[in-house]
């Protein structure tokens, strides 16, 4: 099974267990569910973030896997747990750790009272599960439009258990995805009331992992088709 | 944004902690580190400042202010300007017809000798990646890296009348400084005087008013203009500055003056003998007053964590937000240049990353039974392991295409620039591709992708695609795979679109046609454990080699002399794939395969090792090597 098959399989098991479900959306989206619906508003500086590919004036090719978010609050109802994977695009030139099209999972979770130590519980246990017991998670401050706060996550490096090694160029740690407590024009904007429900969302590089995981030296080997590639797996 | 240690230094009083102890504490909690570089006498920290911290941290007086907050260092107060506003020179005329623009001040500055600047503040740019121009414009690109406030300069003496700020007229015309010929509409605002255009405001300075070696007089701006518009602009022109990034970010209007008094103080210290006329200010001097109620319970209650009224006020301070306690709530006034705080969520964001995110405990989430998962997700799981245990294996392909219905405005590749109708072509390709790798020509490539097709402009289709391909035509007609892999499904070929070549079917259909099925099974093709091992992109030989030998040989024992011999080079094999006996003698044929990881092998180099592996094997005097 091809690898990123292989990761969104594991995945949803180790959320499905945590009560999230799979949630899908198109790949060709609309410019209002891809930026202005995550308070991302038109002509602003924020929308420079994300090299983003146009089809029309209205639609591009989704630049993250946010839009689902706002496709499943726009059409239930809180209490949400969901989890999505699927392909995003980039316009940004090609090399070993960037491709046009990547995969990526997006997390988000609506309920009452939900903080950032809830977060930090979840992808402590997705880690945990997913790269091994001792695994670590770290906040740094960061900025993204939909999220308030929002962080940058780092994991301890599973590779040297923190000592410091060539995947974490001697840090311990290793970046691994940027989350946030889910900010209020996002909720308002999908018809959710921001003073009677809150939650947390976090979008994370498939391919980023799985390079990670398995030791994958060029995220493009992910899209050659060659089964020298996938047959390893 | 890159800022100087040194210059950081002379915020404080007291010394700045070792630049990889102040990284850390920005890190934490502030900003990303891009890295540090050592220079003559100096560090260089680029910060990577995030839009929302565009307004005040794209200068080294913001960073300054965060160290203080984060390390709880006093800033120096700093002695007023120095300059004296007491002139007789005659103020700059400024009318501003546009409410683009939020304020502007203009300054002139008489006598002054443009000269090289001092090199302290020749090097203090180039270190922070500018170039060097002259004392006055130096001078004013030190400003901005110290407030954030763009400032520009006119020759006095090529501005016919007064300066006005307006909407450039449809075509109306300037040169920038850098000789690009720019075409203007009434959506742009410009700065002009009573003959043309003088700049493209918050962008980029015209050739009609440039500053040369031999300017005697000087007219200094320092404006607010609308970041929408200067975006705008921007994007039209293809051009952005260092002024118009921090524009489009928003700034408060108070730097302007701050910018201005800063700039006439440096431009006066460098020409003793020059005079400054009154700023003319028009525009708003202040930004409107933010205040936030902000519940104190929210705050432990978004972070989770236990903090009460005093010790979120005393964070606040910090950042020089005023605070004043009301009961169970928080007043907290924000400061000017904070154009990113206005709801409480971004007060507890500051408060969370001054606090330090590390003391957050982490919590479990109570237990929730989820809702069913998406159809896409079952089916396309249910597809897997269907198709896995036949022998297919999966692959991802791309989605940008050299043909199709949906074109990509700005597309990567000018030879892809439109988006898959169909799977199939993609499949074709990569059974092709496969092909090539493939050892015996009874061995089929078998593979499956499950993908989105765009087959229309507006249509959007999860389908899947599964191909067989053989090399040589014979297998090809015997193969029942597709057939077999249908049926596994549930299809029949009527549900599907096959693609047939002598060597290759191929068959595509939705997604939707596939029922939802139970695929706890995948599990076993889960392997978590694999670690991934490079292989070579460089052409590969094959060779064969055949020989008798006597009954009772194991073909085991002469692959393994074959293995032994064939060195690193050897990628696969020795593979049995014929054996007969004949005369009391044993015929055994073996494959191998030579590849080098870092070079494109020669014949040469391939004989010499089969020359060895023969030479090693007809040492058993009863082996005959078939030649």
């Amino acid at each position: 099974m091809h690898p990123l098959s292989q990761i969104i399989t594991e995945i949803s098991e180790i959320f499905g267990d945590l009560g999230f479900a799979m949630a899908d959306g198109p790949e060709a989206e609309s410019i209002f569910n891809n930026f202005d619906a995550l308070n991302v508003p038109a002509d602003h500086p924020s929308r420079d973030m994300q090299d983003t590919f146009f089809v029309d004036e209205n639609t591009v090719l989704r630049t993250h896997t946010s839009p689902v978010q706002v496709r499943y609050m726009q059409n239930n109802k809180p209490p949400i747990r969901i989890v999505a994977a699927g392909k995003v695009f980039r316009n940004e030139a090609t090399d070993a750790t960037h491709e046009a099209q990547f995969y990526q999972l997006e997390g988000l979770c609506i309920d009452k009272e939900i903080s950032m130590a809830h977060l930090k519980g979840v992808l402590e246990t997705f880690f945990r599960r997913f790269f091994g017991e001792d695994a670590k998670v770290r906040f740094r401050p960061s900025f993204f439009p939909f999220v308030e706060p929002g962080v940058e996550v780092d994991m301890s490096c599973f590779k040297c258990g923190g000592k410091g090694c060539s995947l974490c160029k001697q840090t311990g740690w290793v970046e691994v995805l940027g989350a946030g407590l889910v900010h209020p024009n996002v909720l308002e904007a999908s018809g959710i009331n921001s003073k009677e429900w809150q939650g947390f969302a976090f979008g994370v590089g498939l391919d980023r992992i799985a390079m990670m995981k398995y030791g994958v030296d060029d995220i493009r080997a992910f899209y050659t088709g060659d089964l020298q590639f996938v047959e390893q797996f | 944004m890159k800022v100087s240690y040194n210059w950081l230094q002379e915020y404080f009083n007291d010394k700045l902690p070792a630049v990889e102890d102040l990284t850390r504490g920005l890190t934490f909690h502030a900003f990303e580190i891009d890295g540090v570089e050592q220079v003559q006498g100096d560090k260089i920290i680029d910060v990577d400042v995030l839009p929302n911290r565009a307004s005040d941290c794209l200068s080294h007086n913001g960073i300054a202010s965060e160290i203080s907050a984060i390390f709880d260092l006093p800033i120096k107060t700093f002695p007023e300007s120095l300059f004296n506003l007491d002139s007789n020179i005659t103020s700059v005329g400024v009318k501003v017809e546009t409410d683009l623009c939020s304020r502007y001040i203009g300054v002139k500055i008489e006598n002054i000798k443009i000269a090289e600047s001092p090199d302290w503040l020749k090097s203090g740019l180039e270190n922070l990646g500018q170039r060097s121009i002259n004392n006055l414009v130096d001078a004013t690109n030190f400003c901005l890296l110290m407030f954030g406030q763009p400032l520009h300069a006119f020759d006095a003496d090529k501005v016919a009348g007064g300066i006005t700020v307006r909407l450039a007229r449809d075509g109306e015309e300037m040169i920038t400084l850098d000789n690009k010929e720019l075409k203007l509409d009434s959506t742009m605002v410009v700065i002009a005087d009573d003959e043309g255009v003088l700049a493209l405001a918050g962008i980029k300075g015209g050739k009609k008013a440039e500053v040369t070696e031999v300017t005697k007089n000087v007219i200094l701006e320092s404006a607010n203009f609308s970041g929408l518009s200067v975006r705008k602009t921007a994007q039209k022109v293809g051009i952005r500055t260092d002024a118009s990034k921090r524009f489009e970010n928003g700034l408060a209007v108070e730097l302007a003056e701050k910018g201005m008094r800063e700039l006439i103080g440096m431009i006066l210290k460098f020409n003793p003998e020059a005079k400054n006329s009154d700023l003319t200010d028009i525009g708003s001097k202040s930004e409107v007053v933010t205040t936030v109620t902000l519940p104190v319970k929210l705050v432990g209650q978004r972070l989770g964590v236990e903090i009460d009224g005093v010790e979120i006020t005393k964070l606040l301070n910090k950042i020089n937000i005023k605070t004043e306690i009301d009961g169970d709530h928080i007043l907290a006034t924000v400061p000017a240049v904070r154009l990113d705080l206005r709801l409480p969520e971004d007060l507890i964001e500051e408060v969370g990353r001054l606090y330090g995110y590390e003391k957050i405990t982490s919590v479990d989430l109570p237990v929730k039974k989820p809702e069913p998962h998406a159809s896409s997700f079952l089916k396309t799981q249910t597809v897997r392991v269907k198709l896995l245990p036949l022998g297919f294996s999966e692959i991802y392909n791309r989605t940008f295409a050299d043909k199709g219905e949906v074109f990509i405005a700005n597309p990567l590749a000018k030879d892809k620039p439109y988006l898959r109708t169909n799977l199939s072509d993609g499949m074709i390709e990569k059974i092709e591709f496969n092909l090539k790798n493939v050892l015996f020509d009874d061995k089929s490539v078998k593979i499956f992708e499950v993908g989105t097709a765009f087959p229309k402009v507006g249509e959007e289709e999860m389908r899947v695609v599964i191909g067989v391909g053989y090399t040589k035509a014979k297998f090809h007609t015997k193969s029942e795979d597709i057939k077999k892999a249908l049926e596994t499904l549930g299809l029949s070929e009527g549900d599907v679109k096959i693609s047939k070549s002598e060597t290759m079917t191929v068959a595509e259909f939705g997604l939707s046609k596939i029922a939802e099925g139970d695929f706890a099974d995948l599990k076993s093709f889960v392997h978590p454990d694999t670690i991934y091992k490079r292989f070579s992109v460089f052409p590969r030989i094959i060779r064969d080699i055949a020989l008798f030998v006597p009954e009772g040989t194991t073909p085991e024992s002469v692959a393994e002399i074959i293995k032994e011999n064939a060195g690193d080079l050897c990628v696969r094999g020795p593979i049995l794939f014929d054996e007969f006996h004949k005369d009391g003698k044993v015929s055994l044929a073996y494959r191998l395969v030579f590849q080098s990881p870092d070079r494109t092998l020669s014949d040469d180099e391939t004989n010499q090792i089969m020359e060895k592996i023969i030479t090693e094997l007809e040492k058993n005097t009863d082996f005959e090597v078939r030649k």
